[in-house]
């Protein structure tokens, strides 16, 4: 038996820097939620800290282009947070938990005994959500200037039912070492 | 890392003792027994450069350097010890125990070292493997090197006897030292006095001393030269940190040896004594393998040796927790936890290695090999990792790592990175864990609280049995505590979970330290976000020990200025507010709990069932609350429920119109919370705006209607003057109820032009306990602004901001017009135009006149105005305003003001401009502008030239001869001198644009200059009635004009100033009489020169004879003589002279007569070939046709009238 990483929470920020979506996952062993919603909303706030200095290095290095951050930081030994932001300035987060899942020993051969994550493994995830979005996006009755208002402040949540479950597949299907060159 | 002793954790630098230099007093503290006194004779040199020199050598301690290798790479490089002359060094080896105990009587017991396990005096005596008094000894105690510092005399009579002491002195401690048994190196450092010479015989000393010293030049004897200057002193004591530190760390080289020798020899020497109690246990071979790996790895450390460090230590700490050590060790044994600590402190000193080497992941993870050791350890062989003792050393654990990364001060974390990037030997593209890149200490802290937190919620569930202080339950129990609970670096259970009344552990300082110290490390990474959540932690810890001021002064401006609520973090928003409320309610801060309450009445945050949701409870029953607050809040500060937009119904509105505008309040509040009166709502505009003011009143009928969604009220306002400021005032009832939007409409009166923005509404509350005012800034959002109509129905505005109206001045009604407004005006006229002011209004006016003409040499415009109707009521208007009041014009009526301009004498462009300043009756306040501007053309009616010719005076001329006698002075002016005639032929043209009618003509004389006398006479007859000119005709008036000198005898030039005088009147009927001057040239009427004049006159007795005469003057005193010829022509055939001479006497003249039969009829003759000269000058003299005539290029032309005429 081997713990491997899975996704424990996926967010996606608005412009304003306002939630738009959140998604919990459970983690092993308690098949709970490592923390409540409060916590993981606190620590996808936290994010936003290293998104704004990253963009502003970015803005001064020209670096940056493709959106993708990589690891924001890690919060604790299990949990760590990988950052992507659409030129629009949607931020997808995912807080990885890197003992959420336990497989039997032969699930464990690909990962190896030390289950680490390369860079760019959350690639695949963000492309996902990212076409989630663009789904999203698509719907007509869906006004992104509701969610992030040009004033700058706050905006409404997504309640797309689509856009719920589509981020509830991406973050149960995914494992660490798929789609990583 | 407070739990370790300090040698254990501190990193190991050189020990460098400077004796010699210190003056000051020593502690005269009995040494140790059995320590090895150094001391000296020779005072302590005390000079202002060896004070320097100390400062210097002080300067250069190592001892607080950051741990990493650019740090060290410096100029410190040694722990810097200074003492006077006495150094106490500590015994190589222990005293014989005094103790009763038989030695053995087979050998001479063996002495150890005082620290070493053999030693029964030692505390590891018999199985103890390392003392940190050990490390202590090498640190603090005995120097890689001894510096002694000494005057170098200058006196050359003492200089035998003074370097005798020296070496005397030198040799003695030389002497002690190898006597120590300790390797330190000796050094000696002379200091030469000041009057010192440099010469070959100090040279010759110096060698002198040297050699009785057997001191080495290079390494081990300096001399400071004298007069060294503060840069040389410092560069002396460079030097010799910099000559002597390779010694030094050969000295640490050698030690390293000697313990790798011990090490390798493997035998473990026999004990000074045979332990007796306790077991009788020794430390085993592989226990001395631990001590020796942990002194090598020490020893590197000392040599700053990092790599070789980690080896040595990573083997002891191997060997350690291998089998043979600390499995062997039973866990209730003291040395259990002392081998624990062991392992602690090689870890950490590893850790601090790898740190200092730049191996950041590579120490990440071995801080988690070792965590992860220790439990399997603690789990397998101790009491557990489930016990406070084991989340207590976790916390530690990352403490530890923290303070380690703190102190290595990566120069990469400076600027953004939260983590440091994994080095160079980590392979790339590798699987990571994210924890493995090294996070800042921040982070570390933060794990260091979570797991004081899990050690708290462990030690609160110690059963009550187990917390009883000591002495106070059976030993039994005792005892089982001790088989329980790991006590490991933390206290026994009944202080870390006391029963009440009895001291313990305070969790939450400890929780709240480890916060603030990561709190410290998130801000100084600009992680604003993380960082309020630590604080809201730590203002959780605070209120848990109820220390509710902390807690408030963390959460207070926390509340405040949190990103949450800007962004959007509605639960974050919620934690914070509600734990300030709890703060609030027991600090008293009764501004905050109304703030929360206020808030949290939103509907955006988690409905609590039980809550009231009723900002009039908020205070009720809290004694706390001593002051009765007052609360401002801005909109921007809370979530507010409340949210109010303004708008004006048009976008522009006109001064005196009303307009109507609506304030729309929206209630976001809980479904459930109770209705909320305002007695009071205040707008405020910016602009030419009154501010409005809502007042409540409970009105019984409306409250039915009010409560639906959406209800509008009409509002009436009324002014009210309030201190000074005006302000509109209505009242309705301000009843707001959750969900519900209530729509106030009012017209507001437009007074003033402008721009009007509503800004915000404030809205008041004055409960029993607390003032409350809510300031809600408008600001154009995004949401369309929205026009609510009766029955909720609505229209959207499109416009920029629905809150701001311009206000257009009122447009005046009141006409200004001119009435029968000429073509054009002319000069010399009086112009009056007539102004009608019309009264367009719906009401009276009264009206102000002014008027202004513009342009160059003005005329002052006159105002004729009829008699102005002056009330008595209407009195006191007006006066203000500026003009010629014009009186009340009533509606529809009007007034008619004539505009008197002078008459101008040049012709001129002037501007008219008007300005109607009036008010209507009705609202005299206000006053209208009504203003216009008109071209006035002021043109010149005629315009004339000239033809000034001389004419033969039919008079005979004076005679010299003849005598007149002169009259009386007092009569007029009699002229006896030369008379002249002469024609002025004005030719005027009329340039008006109508026909006017000239009544006369006549020529004024302005001035005569030469001494003449003059009249004129018309020739030119006008009608009576006039002459009718039309526009652009030309008109010809003939005058004579007969000049006379005075004196006969003045010869003099005279000329003649005179004017047109044009009398001209409009074609209308009793229009005025205009006169119009026309400026006429100089005319030069007398000389003294001889002239010819012609003449022509028609015979009446044949029919087409023409007599010609030519007039030959000499006005002047010369007997003049002419020639005459007369050319014949082909057009006409003459008699007369031909050819002849004139003789004239002084003032004579003399006519020539020809007759001439022309050829031709109907035509005109000439040119005439008449040629007159003056002999005398040879001057031929210009011949001046007189009337009836012509003048041509070449000569005279003469009209010969057709046949019939004849």
């Amino acid at each position: 038996m081997t713990a491997i990483p899975s996704i424990a929470c996926l967010g996606v920020i608005g412009k304003n820097n306002n939630p738009l979506h959140v998604t919990l996952f459970p983690s092993a062993p308690l098949n709970a939620p490592l923390r409540t919603p409060l916590q993981f909303s606190l620590l996808l706030a936290s994010t936003l800290d290293i998104f704004e200095s990253r963009s502003k290095s970015n803005a001064s290095s020209g670096g940056g282009l493709s959106g993708d951050f990589g690891l924001l930081h890690a919060i604790d030994e299990r949990l760590a947070a990988y950052g992507f932001e659409t030129n629009t300035g949607v931020k997808f987060v995912v807080v990885v938990d890197m003992r959420g899942r336990i497989v039997g020993e032969s699930g464990g051969a690909k990962g190896g005994p030390s289950v680490g994550l390369r860079e760019g493994e959350m690639k695949l995830v963000f492309r996902a959500m990212q076409a989630a979005y663009v789904t999203l996006l698509q719907n007509p009755f869906y006004e992104p200037d509701e969610h992030s208002p040009p004033t700058g402040r706050g905006g409404k949540k997504i309640t797309s039912r689509r856009f719920v479950e589509d981020m509830k597949r991406i973050g149960e299907s995914w494992v660490p070492g798929v789609g990583s060159s | 890392m407070d739990g370790y002793a300090p040698a254990y954790v501190a990193h190991n630098v050189p020990l460098l003792v400077v004796s010699g230099l210190d003056s000051a007093p020593q502690d005269k503290s009995i040494a140790p027994e059995g320590a090895i006194r150094i001391a000296s004779e020779i005072p302590p040199v005390e000079s202002e450069d060896a004070q320097v020199l100390l400062r210097h050598f002080k300067d250069s301690d190592a001892g607080e350097l950051a741990w990493n290798a650019r740090e060290y790479s410096g100029r410190n490089k040694f722990r810097v010890k200074t003492v006077g002359r006495d150094f106490n060094l500590p015994a190589r080896y222990a005293q014989l125990l005094q103790s009763p105990l038989p030695t053995s009587p087979v050998s001479k017991p063996v002495l150890h070292s005082a620290l070493s396990p053999l030693s029964p005096d030692s505390t590891l005596f018999p199985d103890g493997l390392l003392d940190s008094k050990w490390i202590e000894k090498h640190q603090e105690l005995v120097p890689s090197a001894y510096i002694s510092f000494y005057t170098f005399t200058s006196d050359p009579k003492l200089s035998t006897l003074h370097d005798n002491q020296l070496k005397t002195d030198i040799n003695n401690t030389k002497s002690i030292l190898s006597q120590s048994g300790y390797k330190t190196r000796q050094i000696v450092a002379l200091l030469s006095e000041k009057s010192i010479v440099q010469s070959p015989e100090v040279e010759e000393r110096l060698a002198n001393i040297r050699k009785a010293t057997g001191l080495d030049s290079k390494t081990s004897l300096f001399f400071l030269p004298p007069q060294s200057s503060s840069v040389e002193l410092q560069a002396f004591v460079q030097t010799i940190i910099s000559t002597i530190y390779p010694v030094c760390i050969e000295y640490y080289r050698d030690l390293s040896k000697h313990s790798r020798r011990k090490r390798n020899r493997g035998i473990i020497p026999p004990p000074t004594a045979p332990p007796t109690s306790g077991t009788s246990q020794t430390l085993s071979s592989q226990g001395w393998n631990v001590r020796y790996d942990f002194k090598l790895g020490v020893f590197a450390e000392f040599r700053q040796e990092m790599d070789a460090a980690v080896r040595s230590y990573e083997s002891g700490y191997e060997v350690l927790l291998g089998a043979d050590v600390l499995e062997t060790i039973a866990s209730w044994n003291p040395r259990w936890n002392e081998a624990r600590l062991l392992a602690d402190v090689f870890a950490i000193r590893i850790l601090r290695c790898l740190l200092w080497n730049g191996n950041s992941t590579a120490a990440v993870r071995r801080w988690q090999s070792h965590r992860d050791r220790i439990r399997d350890f603690v789990d397998r062989r101790g009491k557990g990792s489930a016990t406070y003792g084991w989340e207590a050393w976790e916390a530690r654990w990352a403490t530890v790592m923290a303070e380690l990364v703190k102190k290595a001060s990566f120069i990469e974390f400076v600027g953004f990175p939260l983590y440091l990037q994994a080095e160079k030997t980590i392979p790339i593209g590798e699987r990571m864990k994210p924890w493995d890149y090294l996070h800042h200490p921040g982070y570390w802290y933060r794990l260091a609280a979570r797991h004081l937190m899990a050690r708290r919620i462990l030690a609160l569930s110690i059963p009550e049995e187990d917390r009883s202080p000591p002495g106070s339950s059976p030993a039994s129990e005792i005892a089982s505590k001790a088989y329980t609970y790991d006590t490991y670096l933390c206290p026994e259970p009944h202080e870390e979970n006391p029963l009440p009344g009895h001291e313990g552990v305070d969790h939450s300082a400890l929780i709240i330290e480890s916060l603030d110290k990561g709190i410290v490390e998130f801000q100084r990474n600009g992680q604003s976000r993380f960082l309020q959540e630590l604080q809201l932690l730590s203002a959780n810890e605070n209120m848990k020990r109820e220390a509710w001021d902390e807690a408030l002064k963390i959460l207070r401006p926390l509340w405040q200025k949190m990103s949450y609520r800007k962004e959007g973090w509605w639960n974050g928003v919620e934690e914070i507010s509600w734990a300030l409320r709890k703060a609030a309610v027991q600090a008293g801060d009764g501004g905050s709990i109304i703030a929360v309450d206020w808030e949290m009445m939103n509907k955006n945050f988690t409905h609590h069932p039980n809550w009231h949701y009723d900002l009039t409870k908020s205070l009720q029953g809290l004694e706390a609350i001593k002051a009765r607050p007052t609360v401002v809040l801005h909109e921007k500060e809370v979530n507010s429920f409340l949210s109010a937009t303004f708008t004006f119904e048009y976008s522009e509105g006109k001064v005196g119109e009303l307009c109507s505008s609506q304030l729309a309040v929206k209630s976001s509040a809980m479904p459930t919370a109770a209705p909320m009166t305002m007695p009071e709502i205040r707008l405020s505009f910016e602009g030419s705006m009154k501010p409005l003011i809502l007042r409540h009143v409970s009105d019984v009928d409306e409250l039915s209607d009010n409560s639906g969604i959406i209800s509008l009220s009409n509002v009436t306002l009324n002014e009210i003057s309030e201190g000074g400021r005006a302000s509109l005032v209505g009242e309705t009832t301000l009843i707001f109820r959750p969900g519900q939007t209530r729509v106030f409409e009012f017209s507001i009166a437009l007074r003033e032009a402008g721009d009007g923005t509503a800004v915000s509404a404030t809205f008041l509350m004055n409960d029993d306990l607390f003032d409350l005012e809510y300031i809600h800034t408008f600001e154009p959002t995004n949401a369309p602004d929205v026009w609510w109509g009766p029955m909720s129905v609505k229209k959207r505005l499109v416009r920029q901001n629905a809150a701001a109206i311009s206000v257009l001045p009122k447009p005046p009604k009141l006409e200004l017009r001119f009435l029968g407004l000429r073509e054009q005006y002319y000069t010399n006229e009086q112009i009056v135009l007539q102004l009608e002011v019309v009264n367009e209004e719906d009401a009276d006016a009264m009206a102000n006149l002014d008027v202004h003409l513009l342009g160059e040499g003005v005329p002052a415009v006159e105002l004729k105005v009829p008699a102005i109707s002056t009330d008595a009521e209407d009195g006191p208007t007006g006066e203000d305003l500026i003009g010629t009041p014009l009186g009340r014009i009533a509606s529809a009526a009007s007034t008619i003001v004539e505009l008197l301009i002078p008459p101008v004498d040049l012709p001129a462009v002037y501007d008219i401009s008007m300005k109607a300043t009036y008010s209507l009756v009705l609202d005299l306040e206000t006053p209208i502008y009504r203003s216009m501007a008109m071209q006035l053309d002021v043109a010149s009616p005629f315009e004339a030239n000239y033809d000034f010719s001389p004419r033969i005076h039919p008079d005979p001329w004076p005679s010299l001869f003849t005598h007149v006698e002169g009259e009386d002075a007092g009569t007029e002016v009699q002229a006896h001198g030369l008379a002249q005639k002469w024609c002025l032929n004005a030719r005027y043209a009329s340039f008006a644009a109508d026909e006017l009618i000239v009544e006369d003509v006549d020529v004024q004389i302005l001035g005569m200059n030469g001494g003449i006398q003059c009249y004129t006479k018309q020739l030119t007859k006008i009608p009576k009635d006039g002459l009718q000119v039309a526009p652009k005709s030309l008109e010809e008036a003939q005058f004579e004009v007969f000049t006379q000198k005075i004196s006969l005898d003045d010869r003099g030039t005279a000329t003649l100033d005179v004017s047109l005088a044009i009398k001209w009147r409009r074609g209308g009927e009793g229009s005025a009489v205009n006169t119009t001057i026309l400026g006429v040239p100089r005319l030069l009427v007398a000389s003294t020169e001889p002239r010819v004049l012609a003449a022509v006159s028609y015979s009446t007795k044949i029919p087409s004879m023409i007599h010609f005469d030519v007039t030959i003057e000499n006005p002047s005193n010369h007997f003049l003589t002419f020639g005459i010829t007369m050319e014949p022509s082909e057009k006409f055939a003459f008699s007369g002279v031909k050819q002849s001479t004139l003789q004239l006497v002084p003032l004579s003249r003399k006519s020539l007569r020809f007759r001439l039969l022309p050829s031709v009829r109907g035509e005109w003759i000439g040119p005439l070939h008449c040629v007159i000269r003056d002999r005398y000058f040879q001057k031929v003299l210009k011949i001046a046709p007189t009337e009836g005539m012509r003048l041509d290029k070449e000569g005279i032309l003469i009209w010969v009238p057709p046949e019939e005429d004849l």
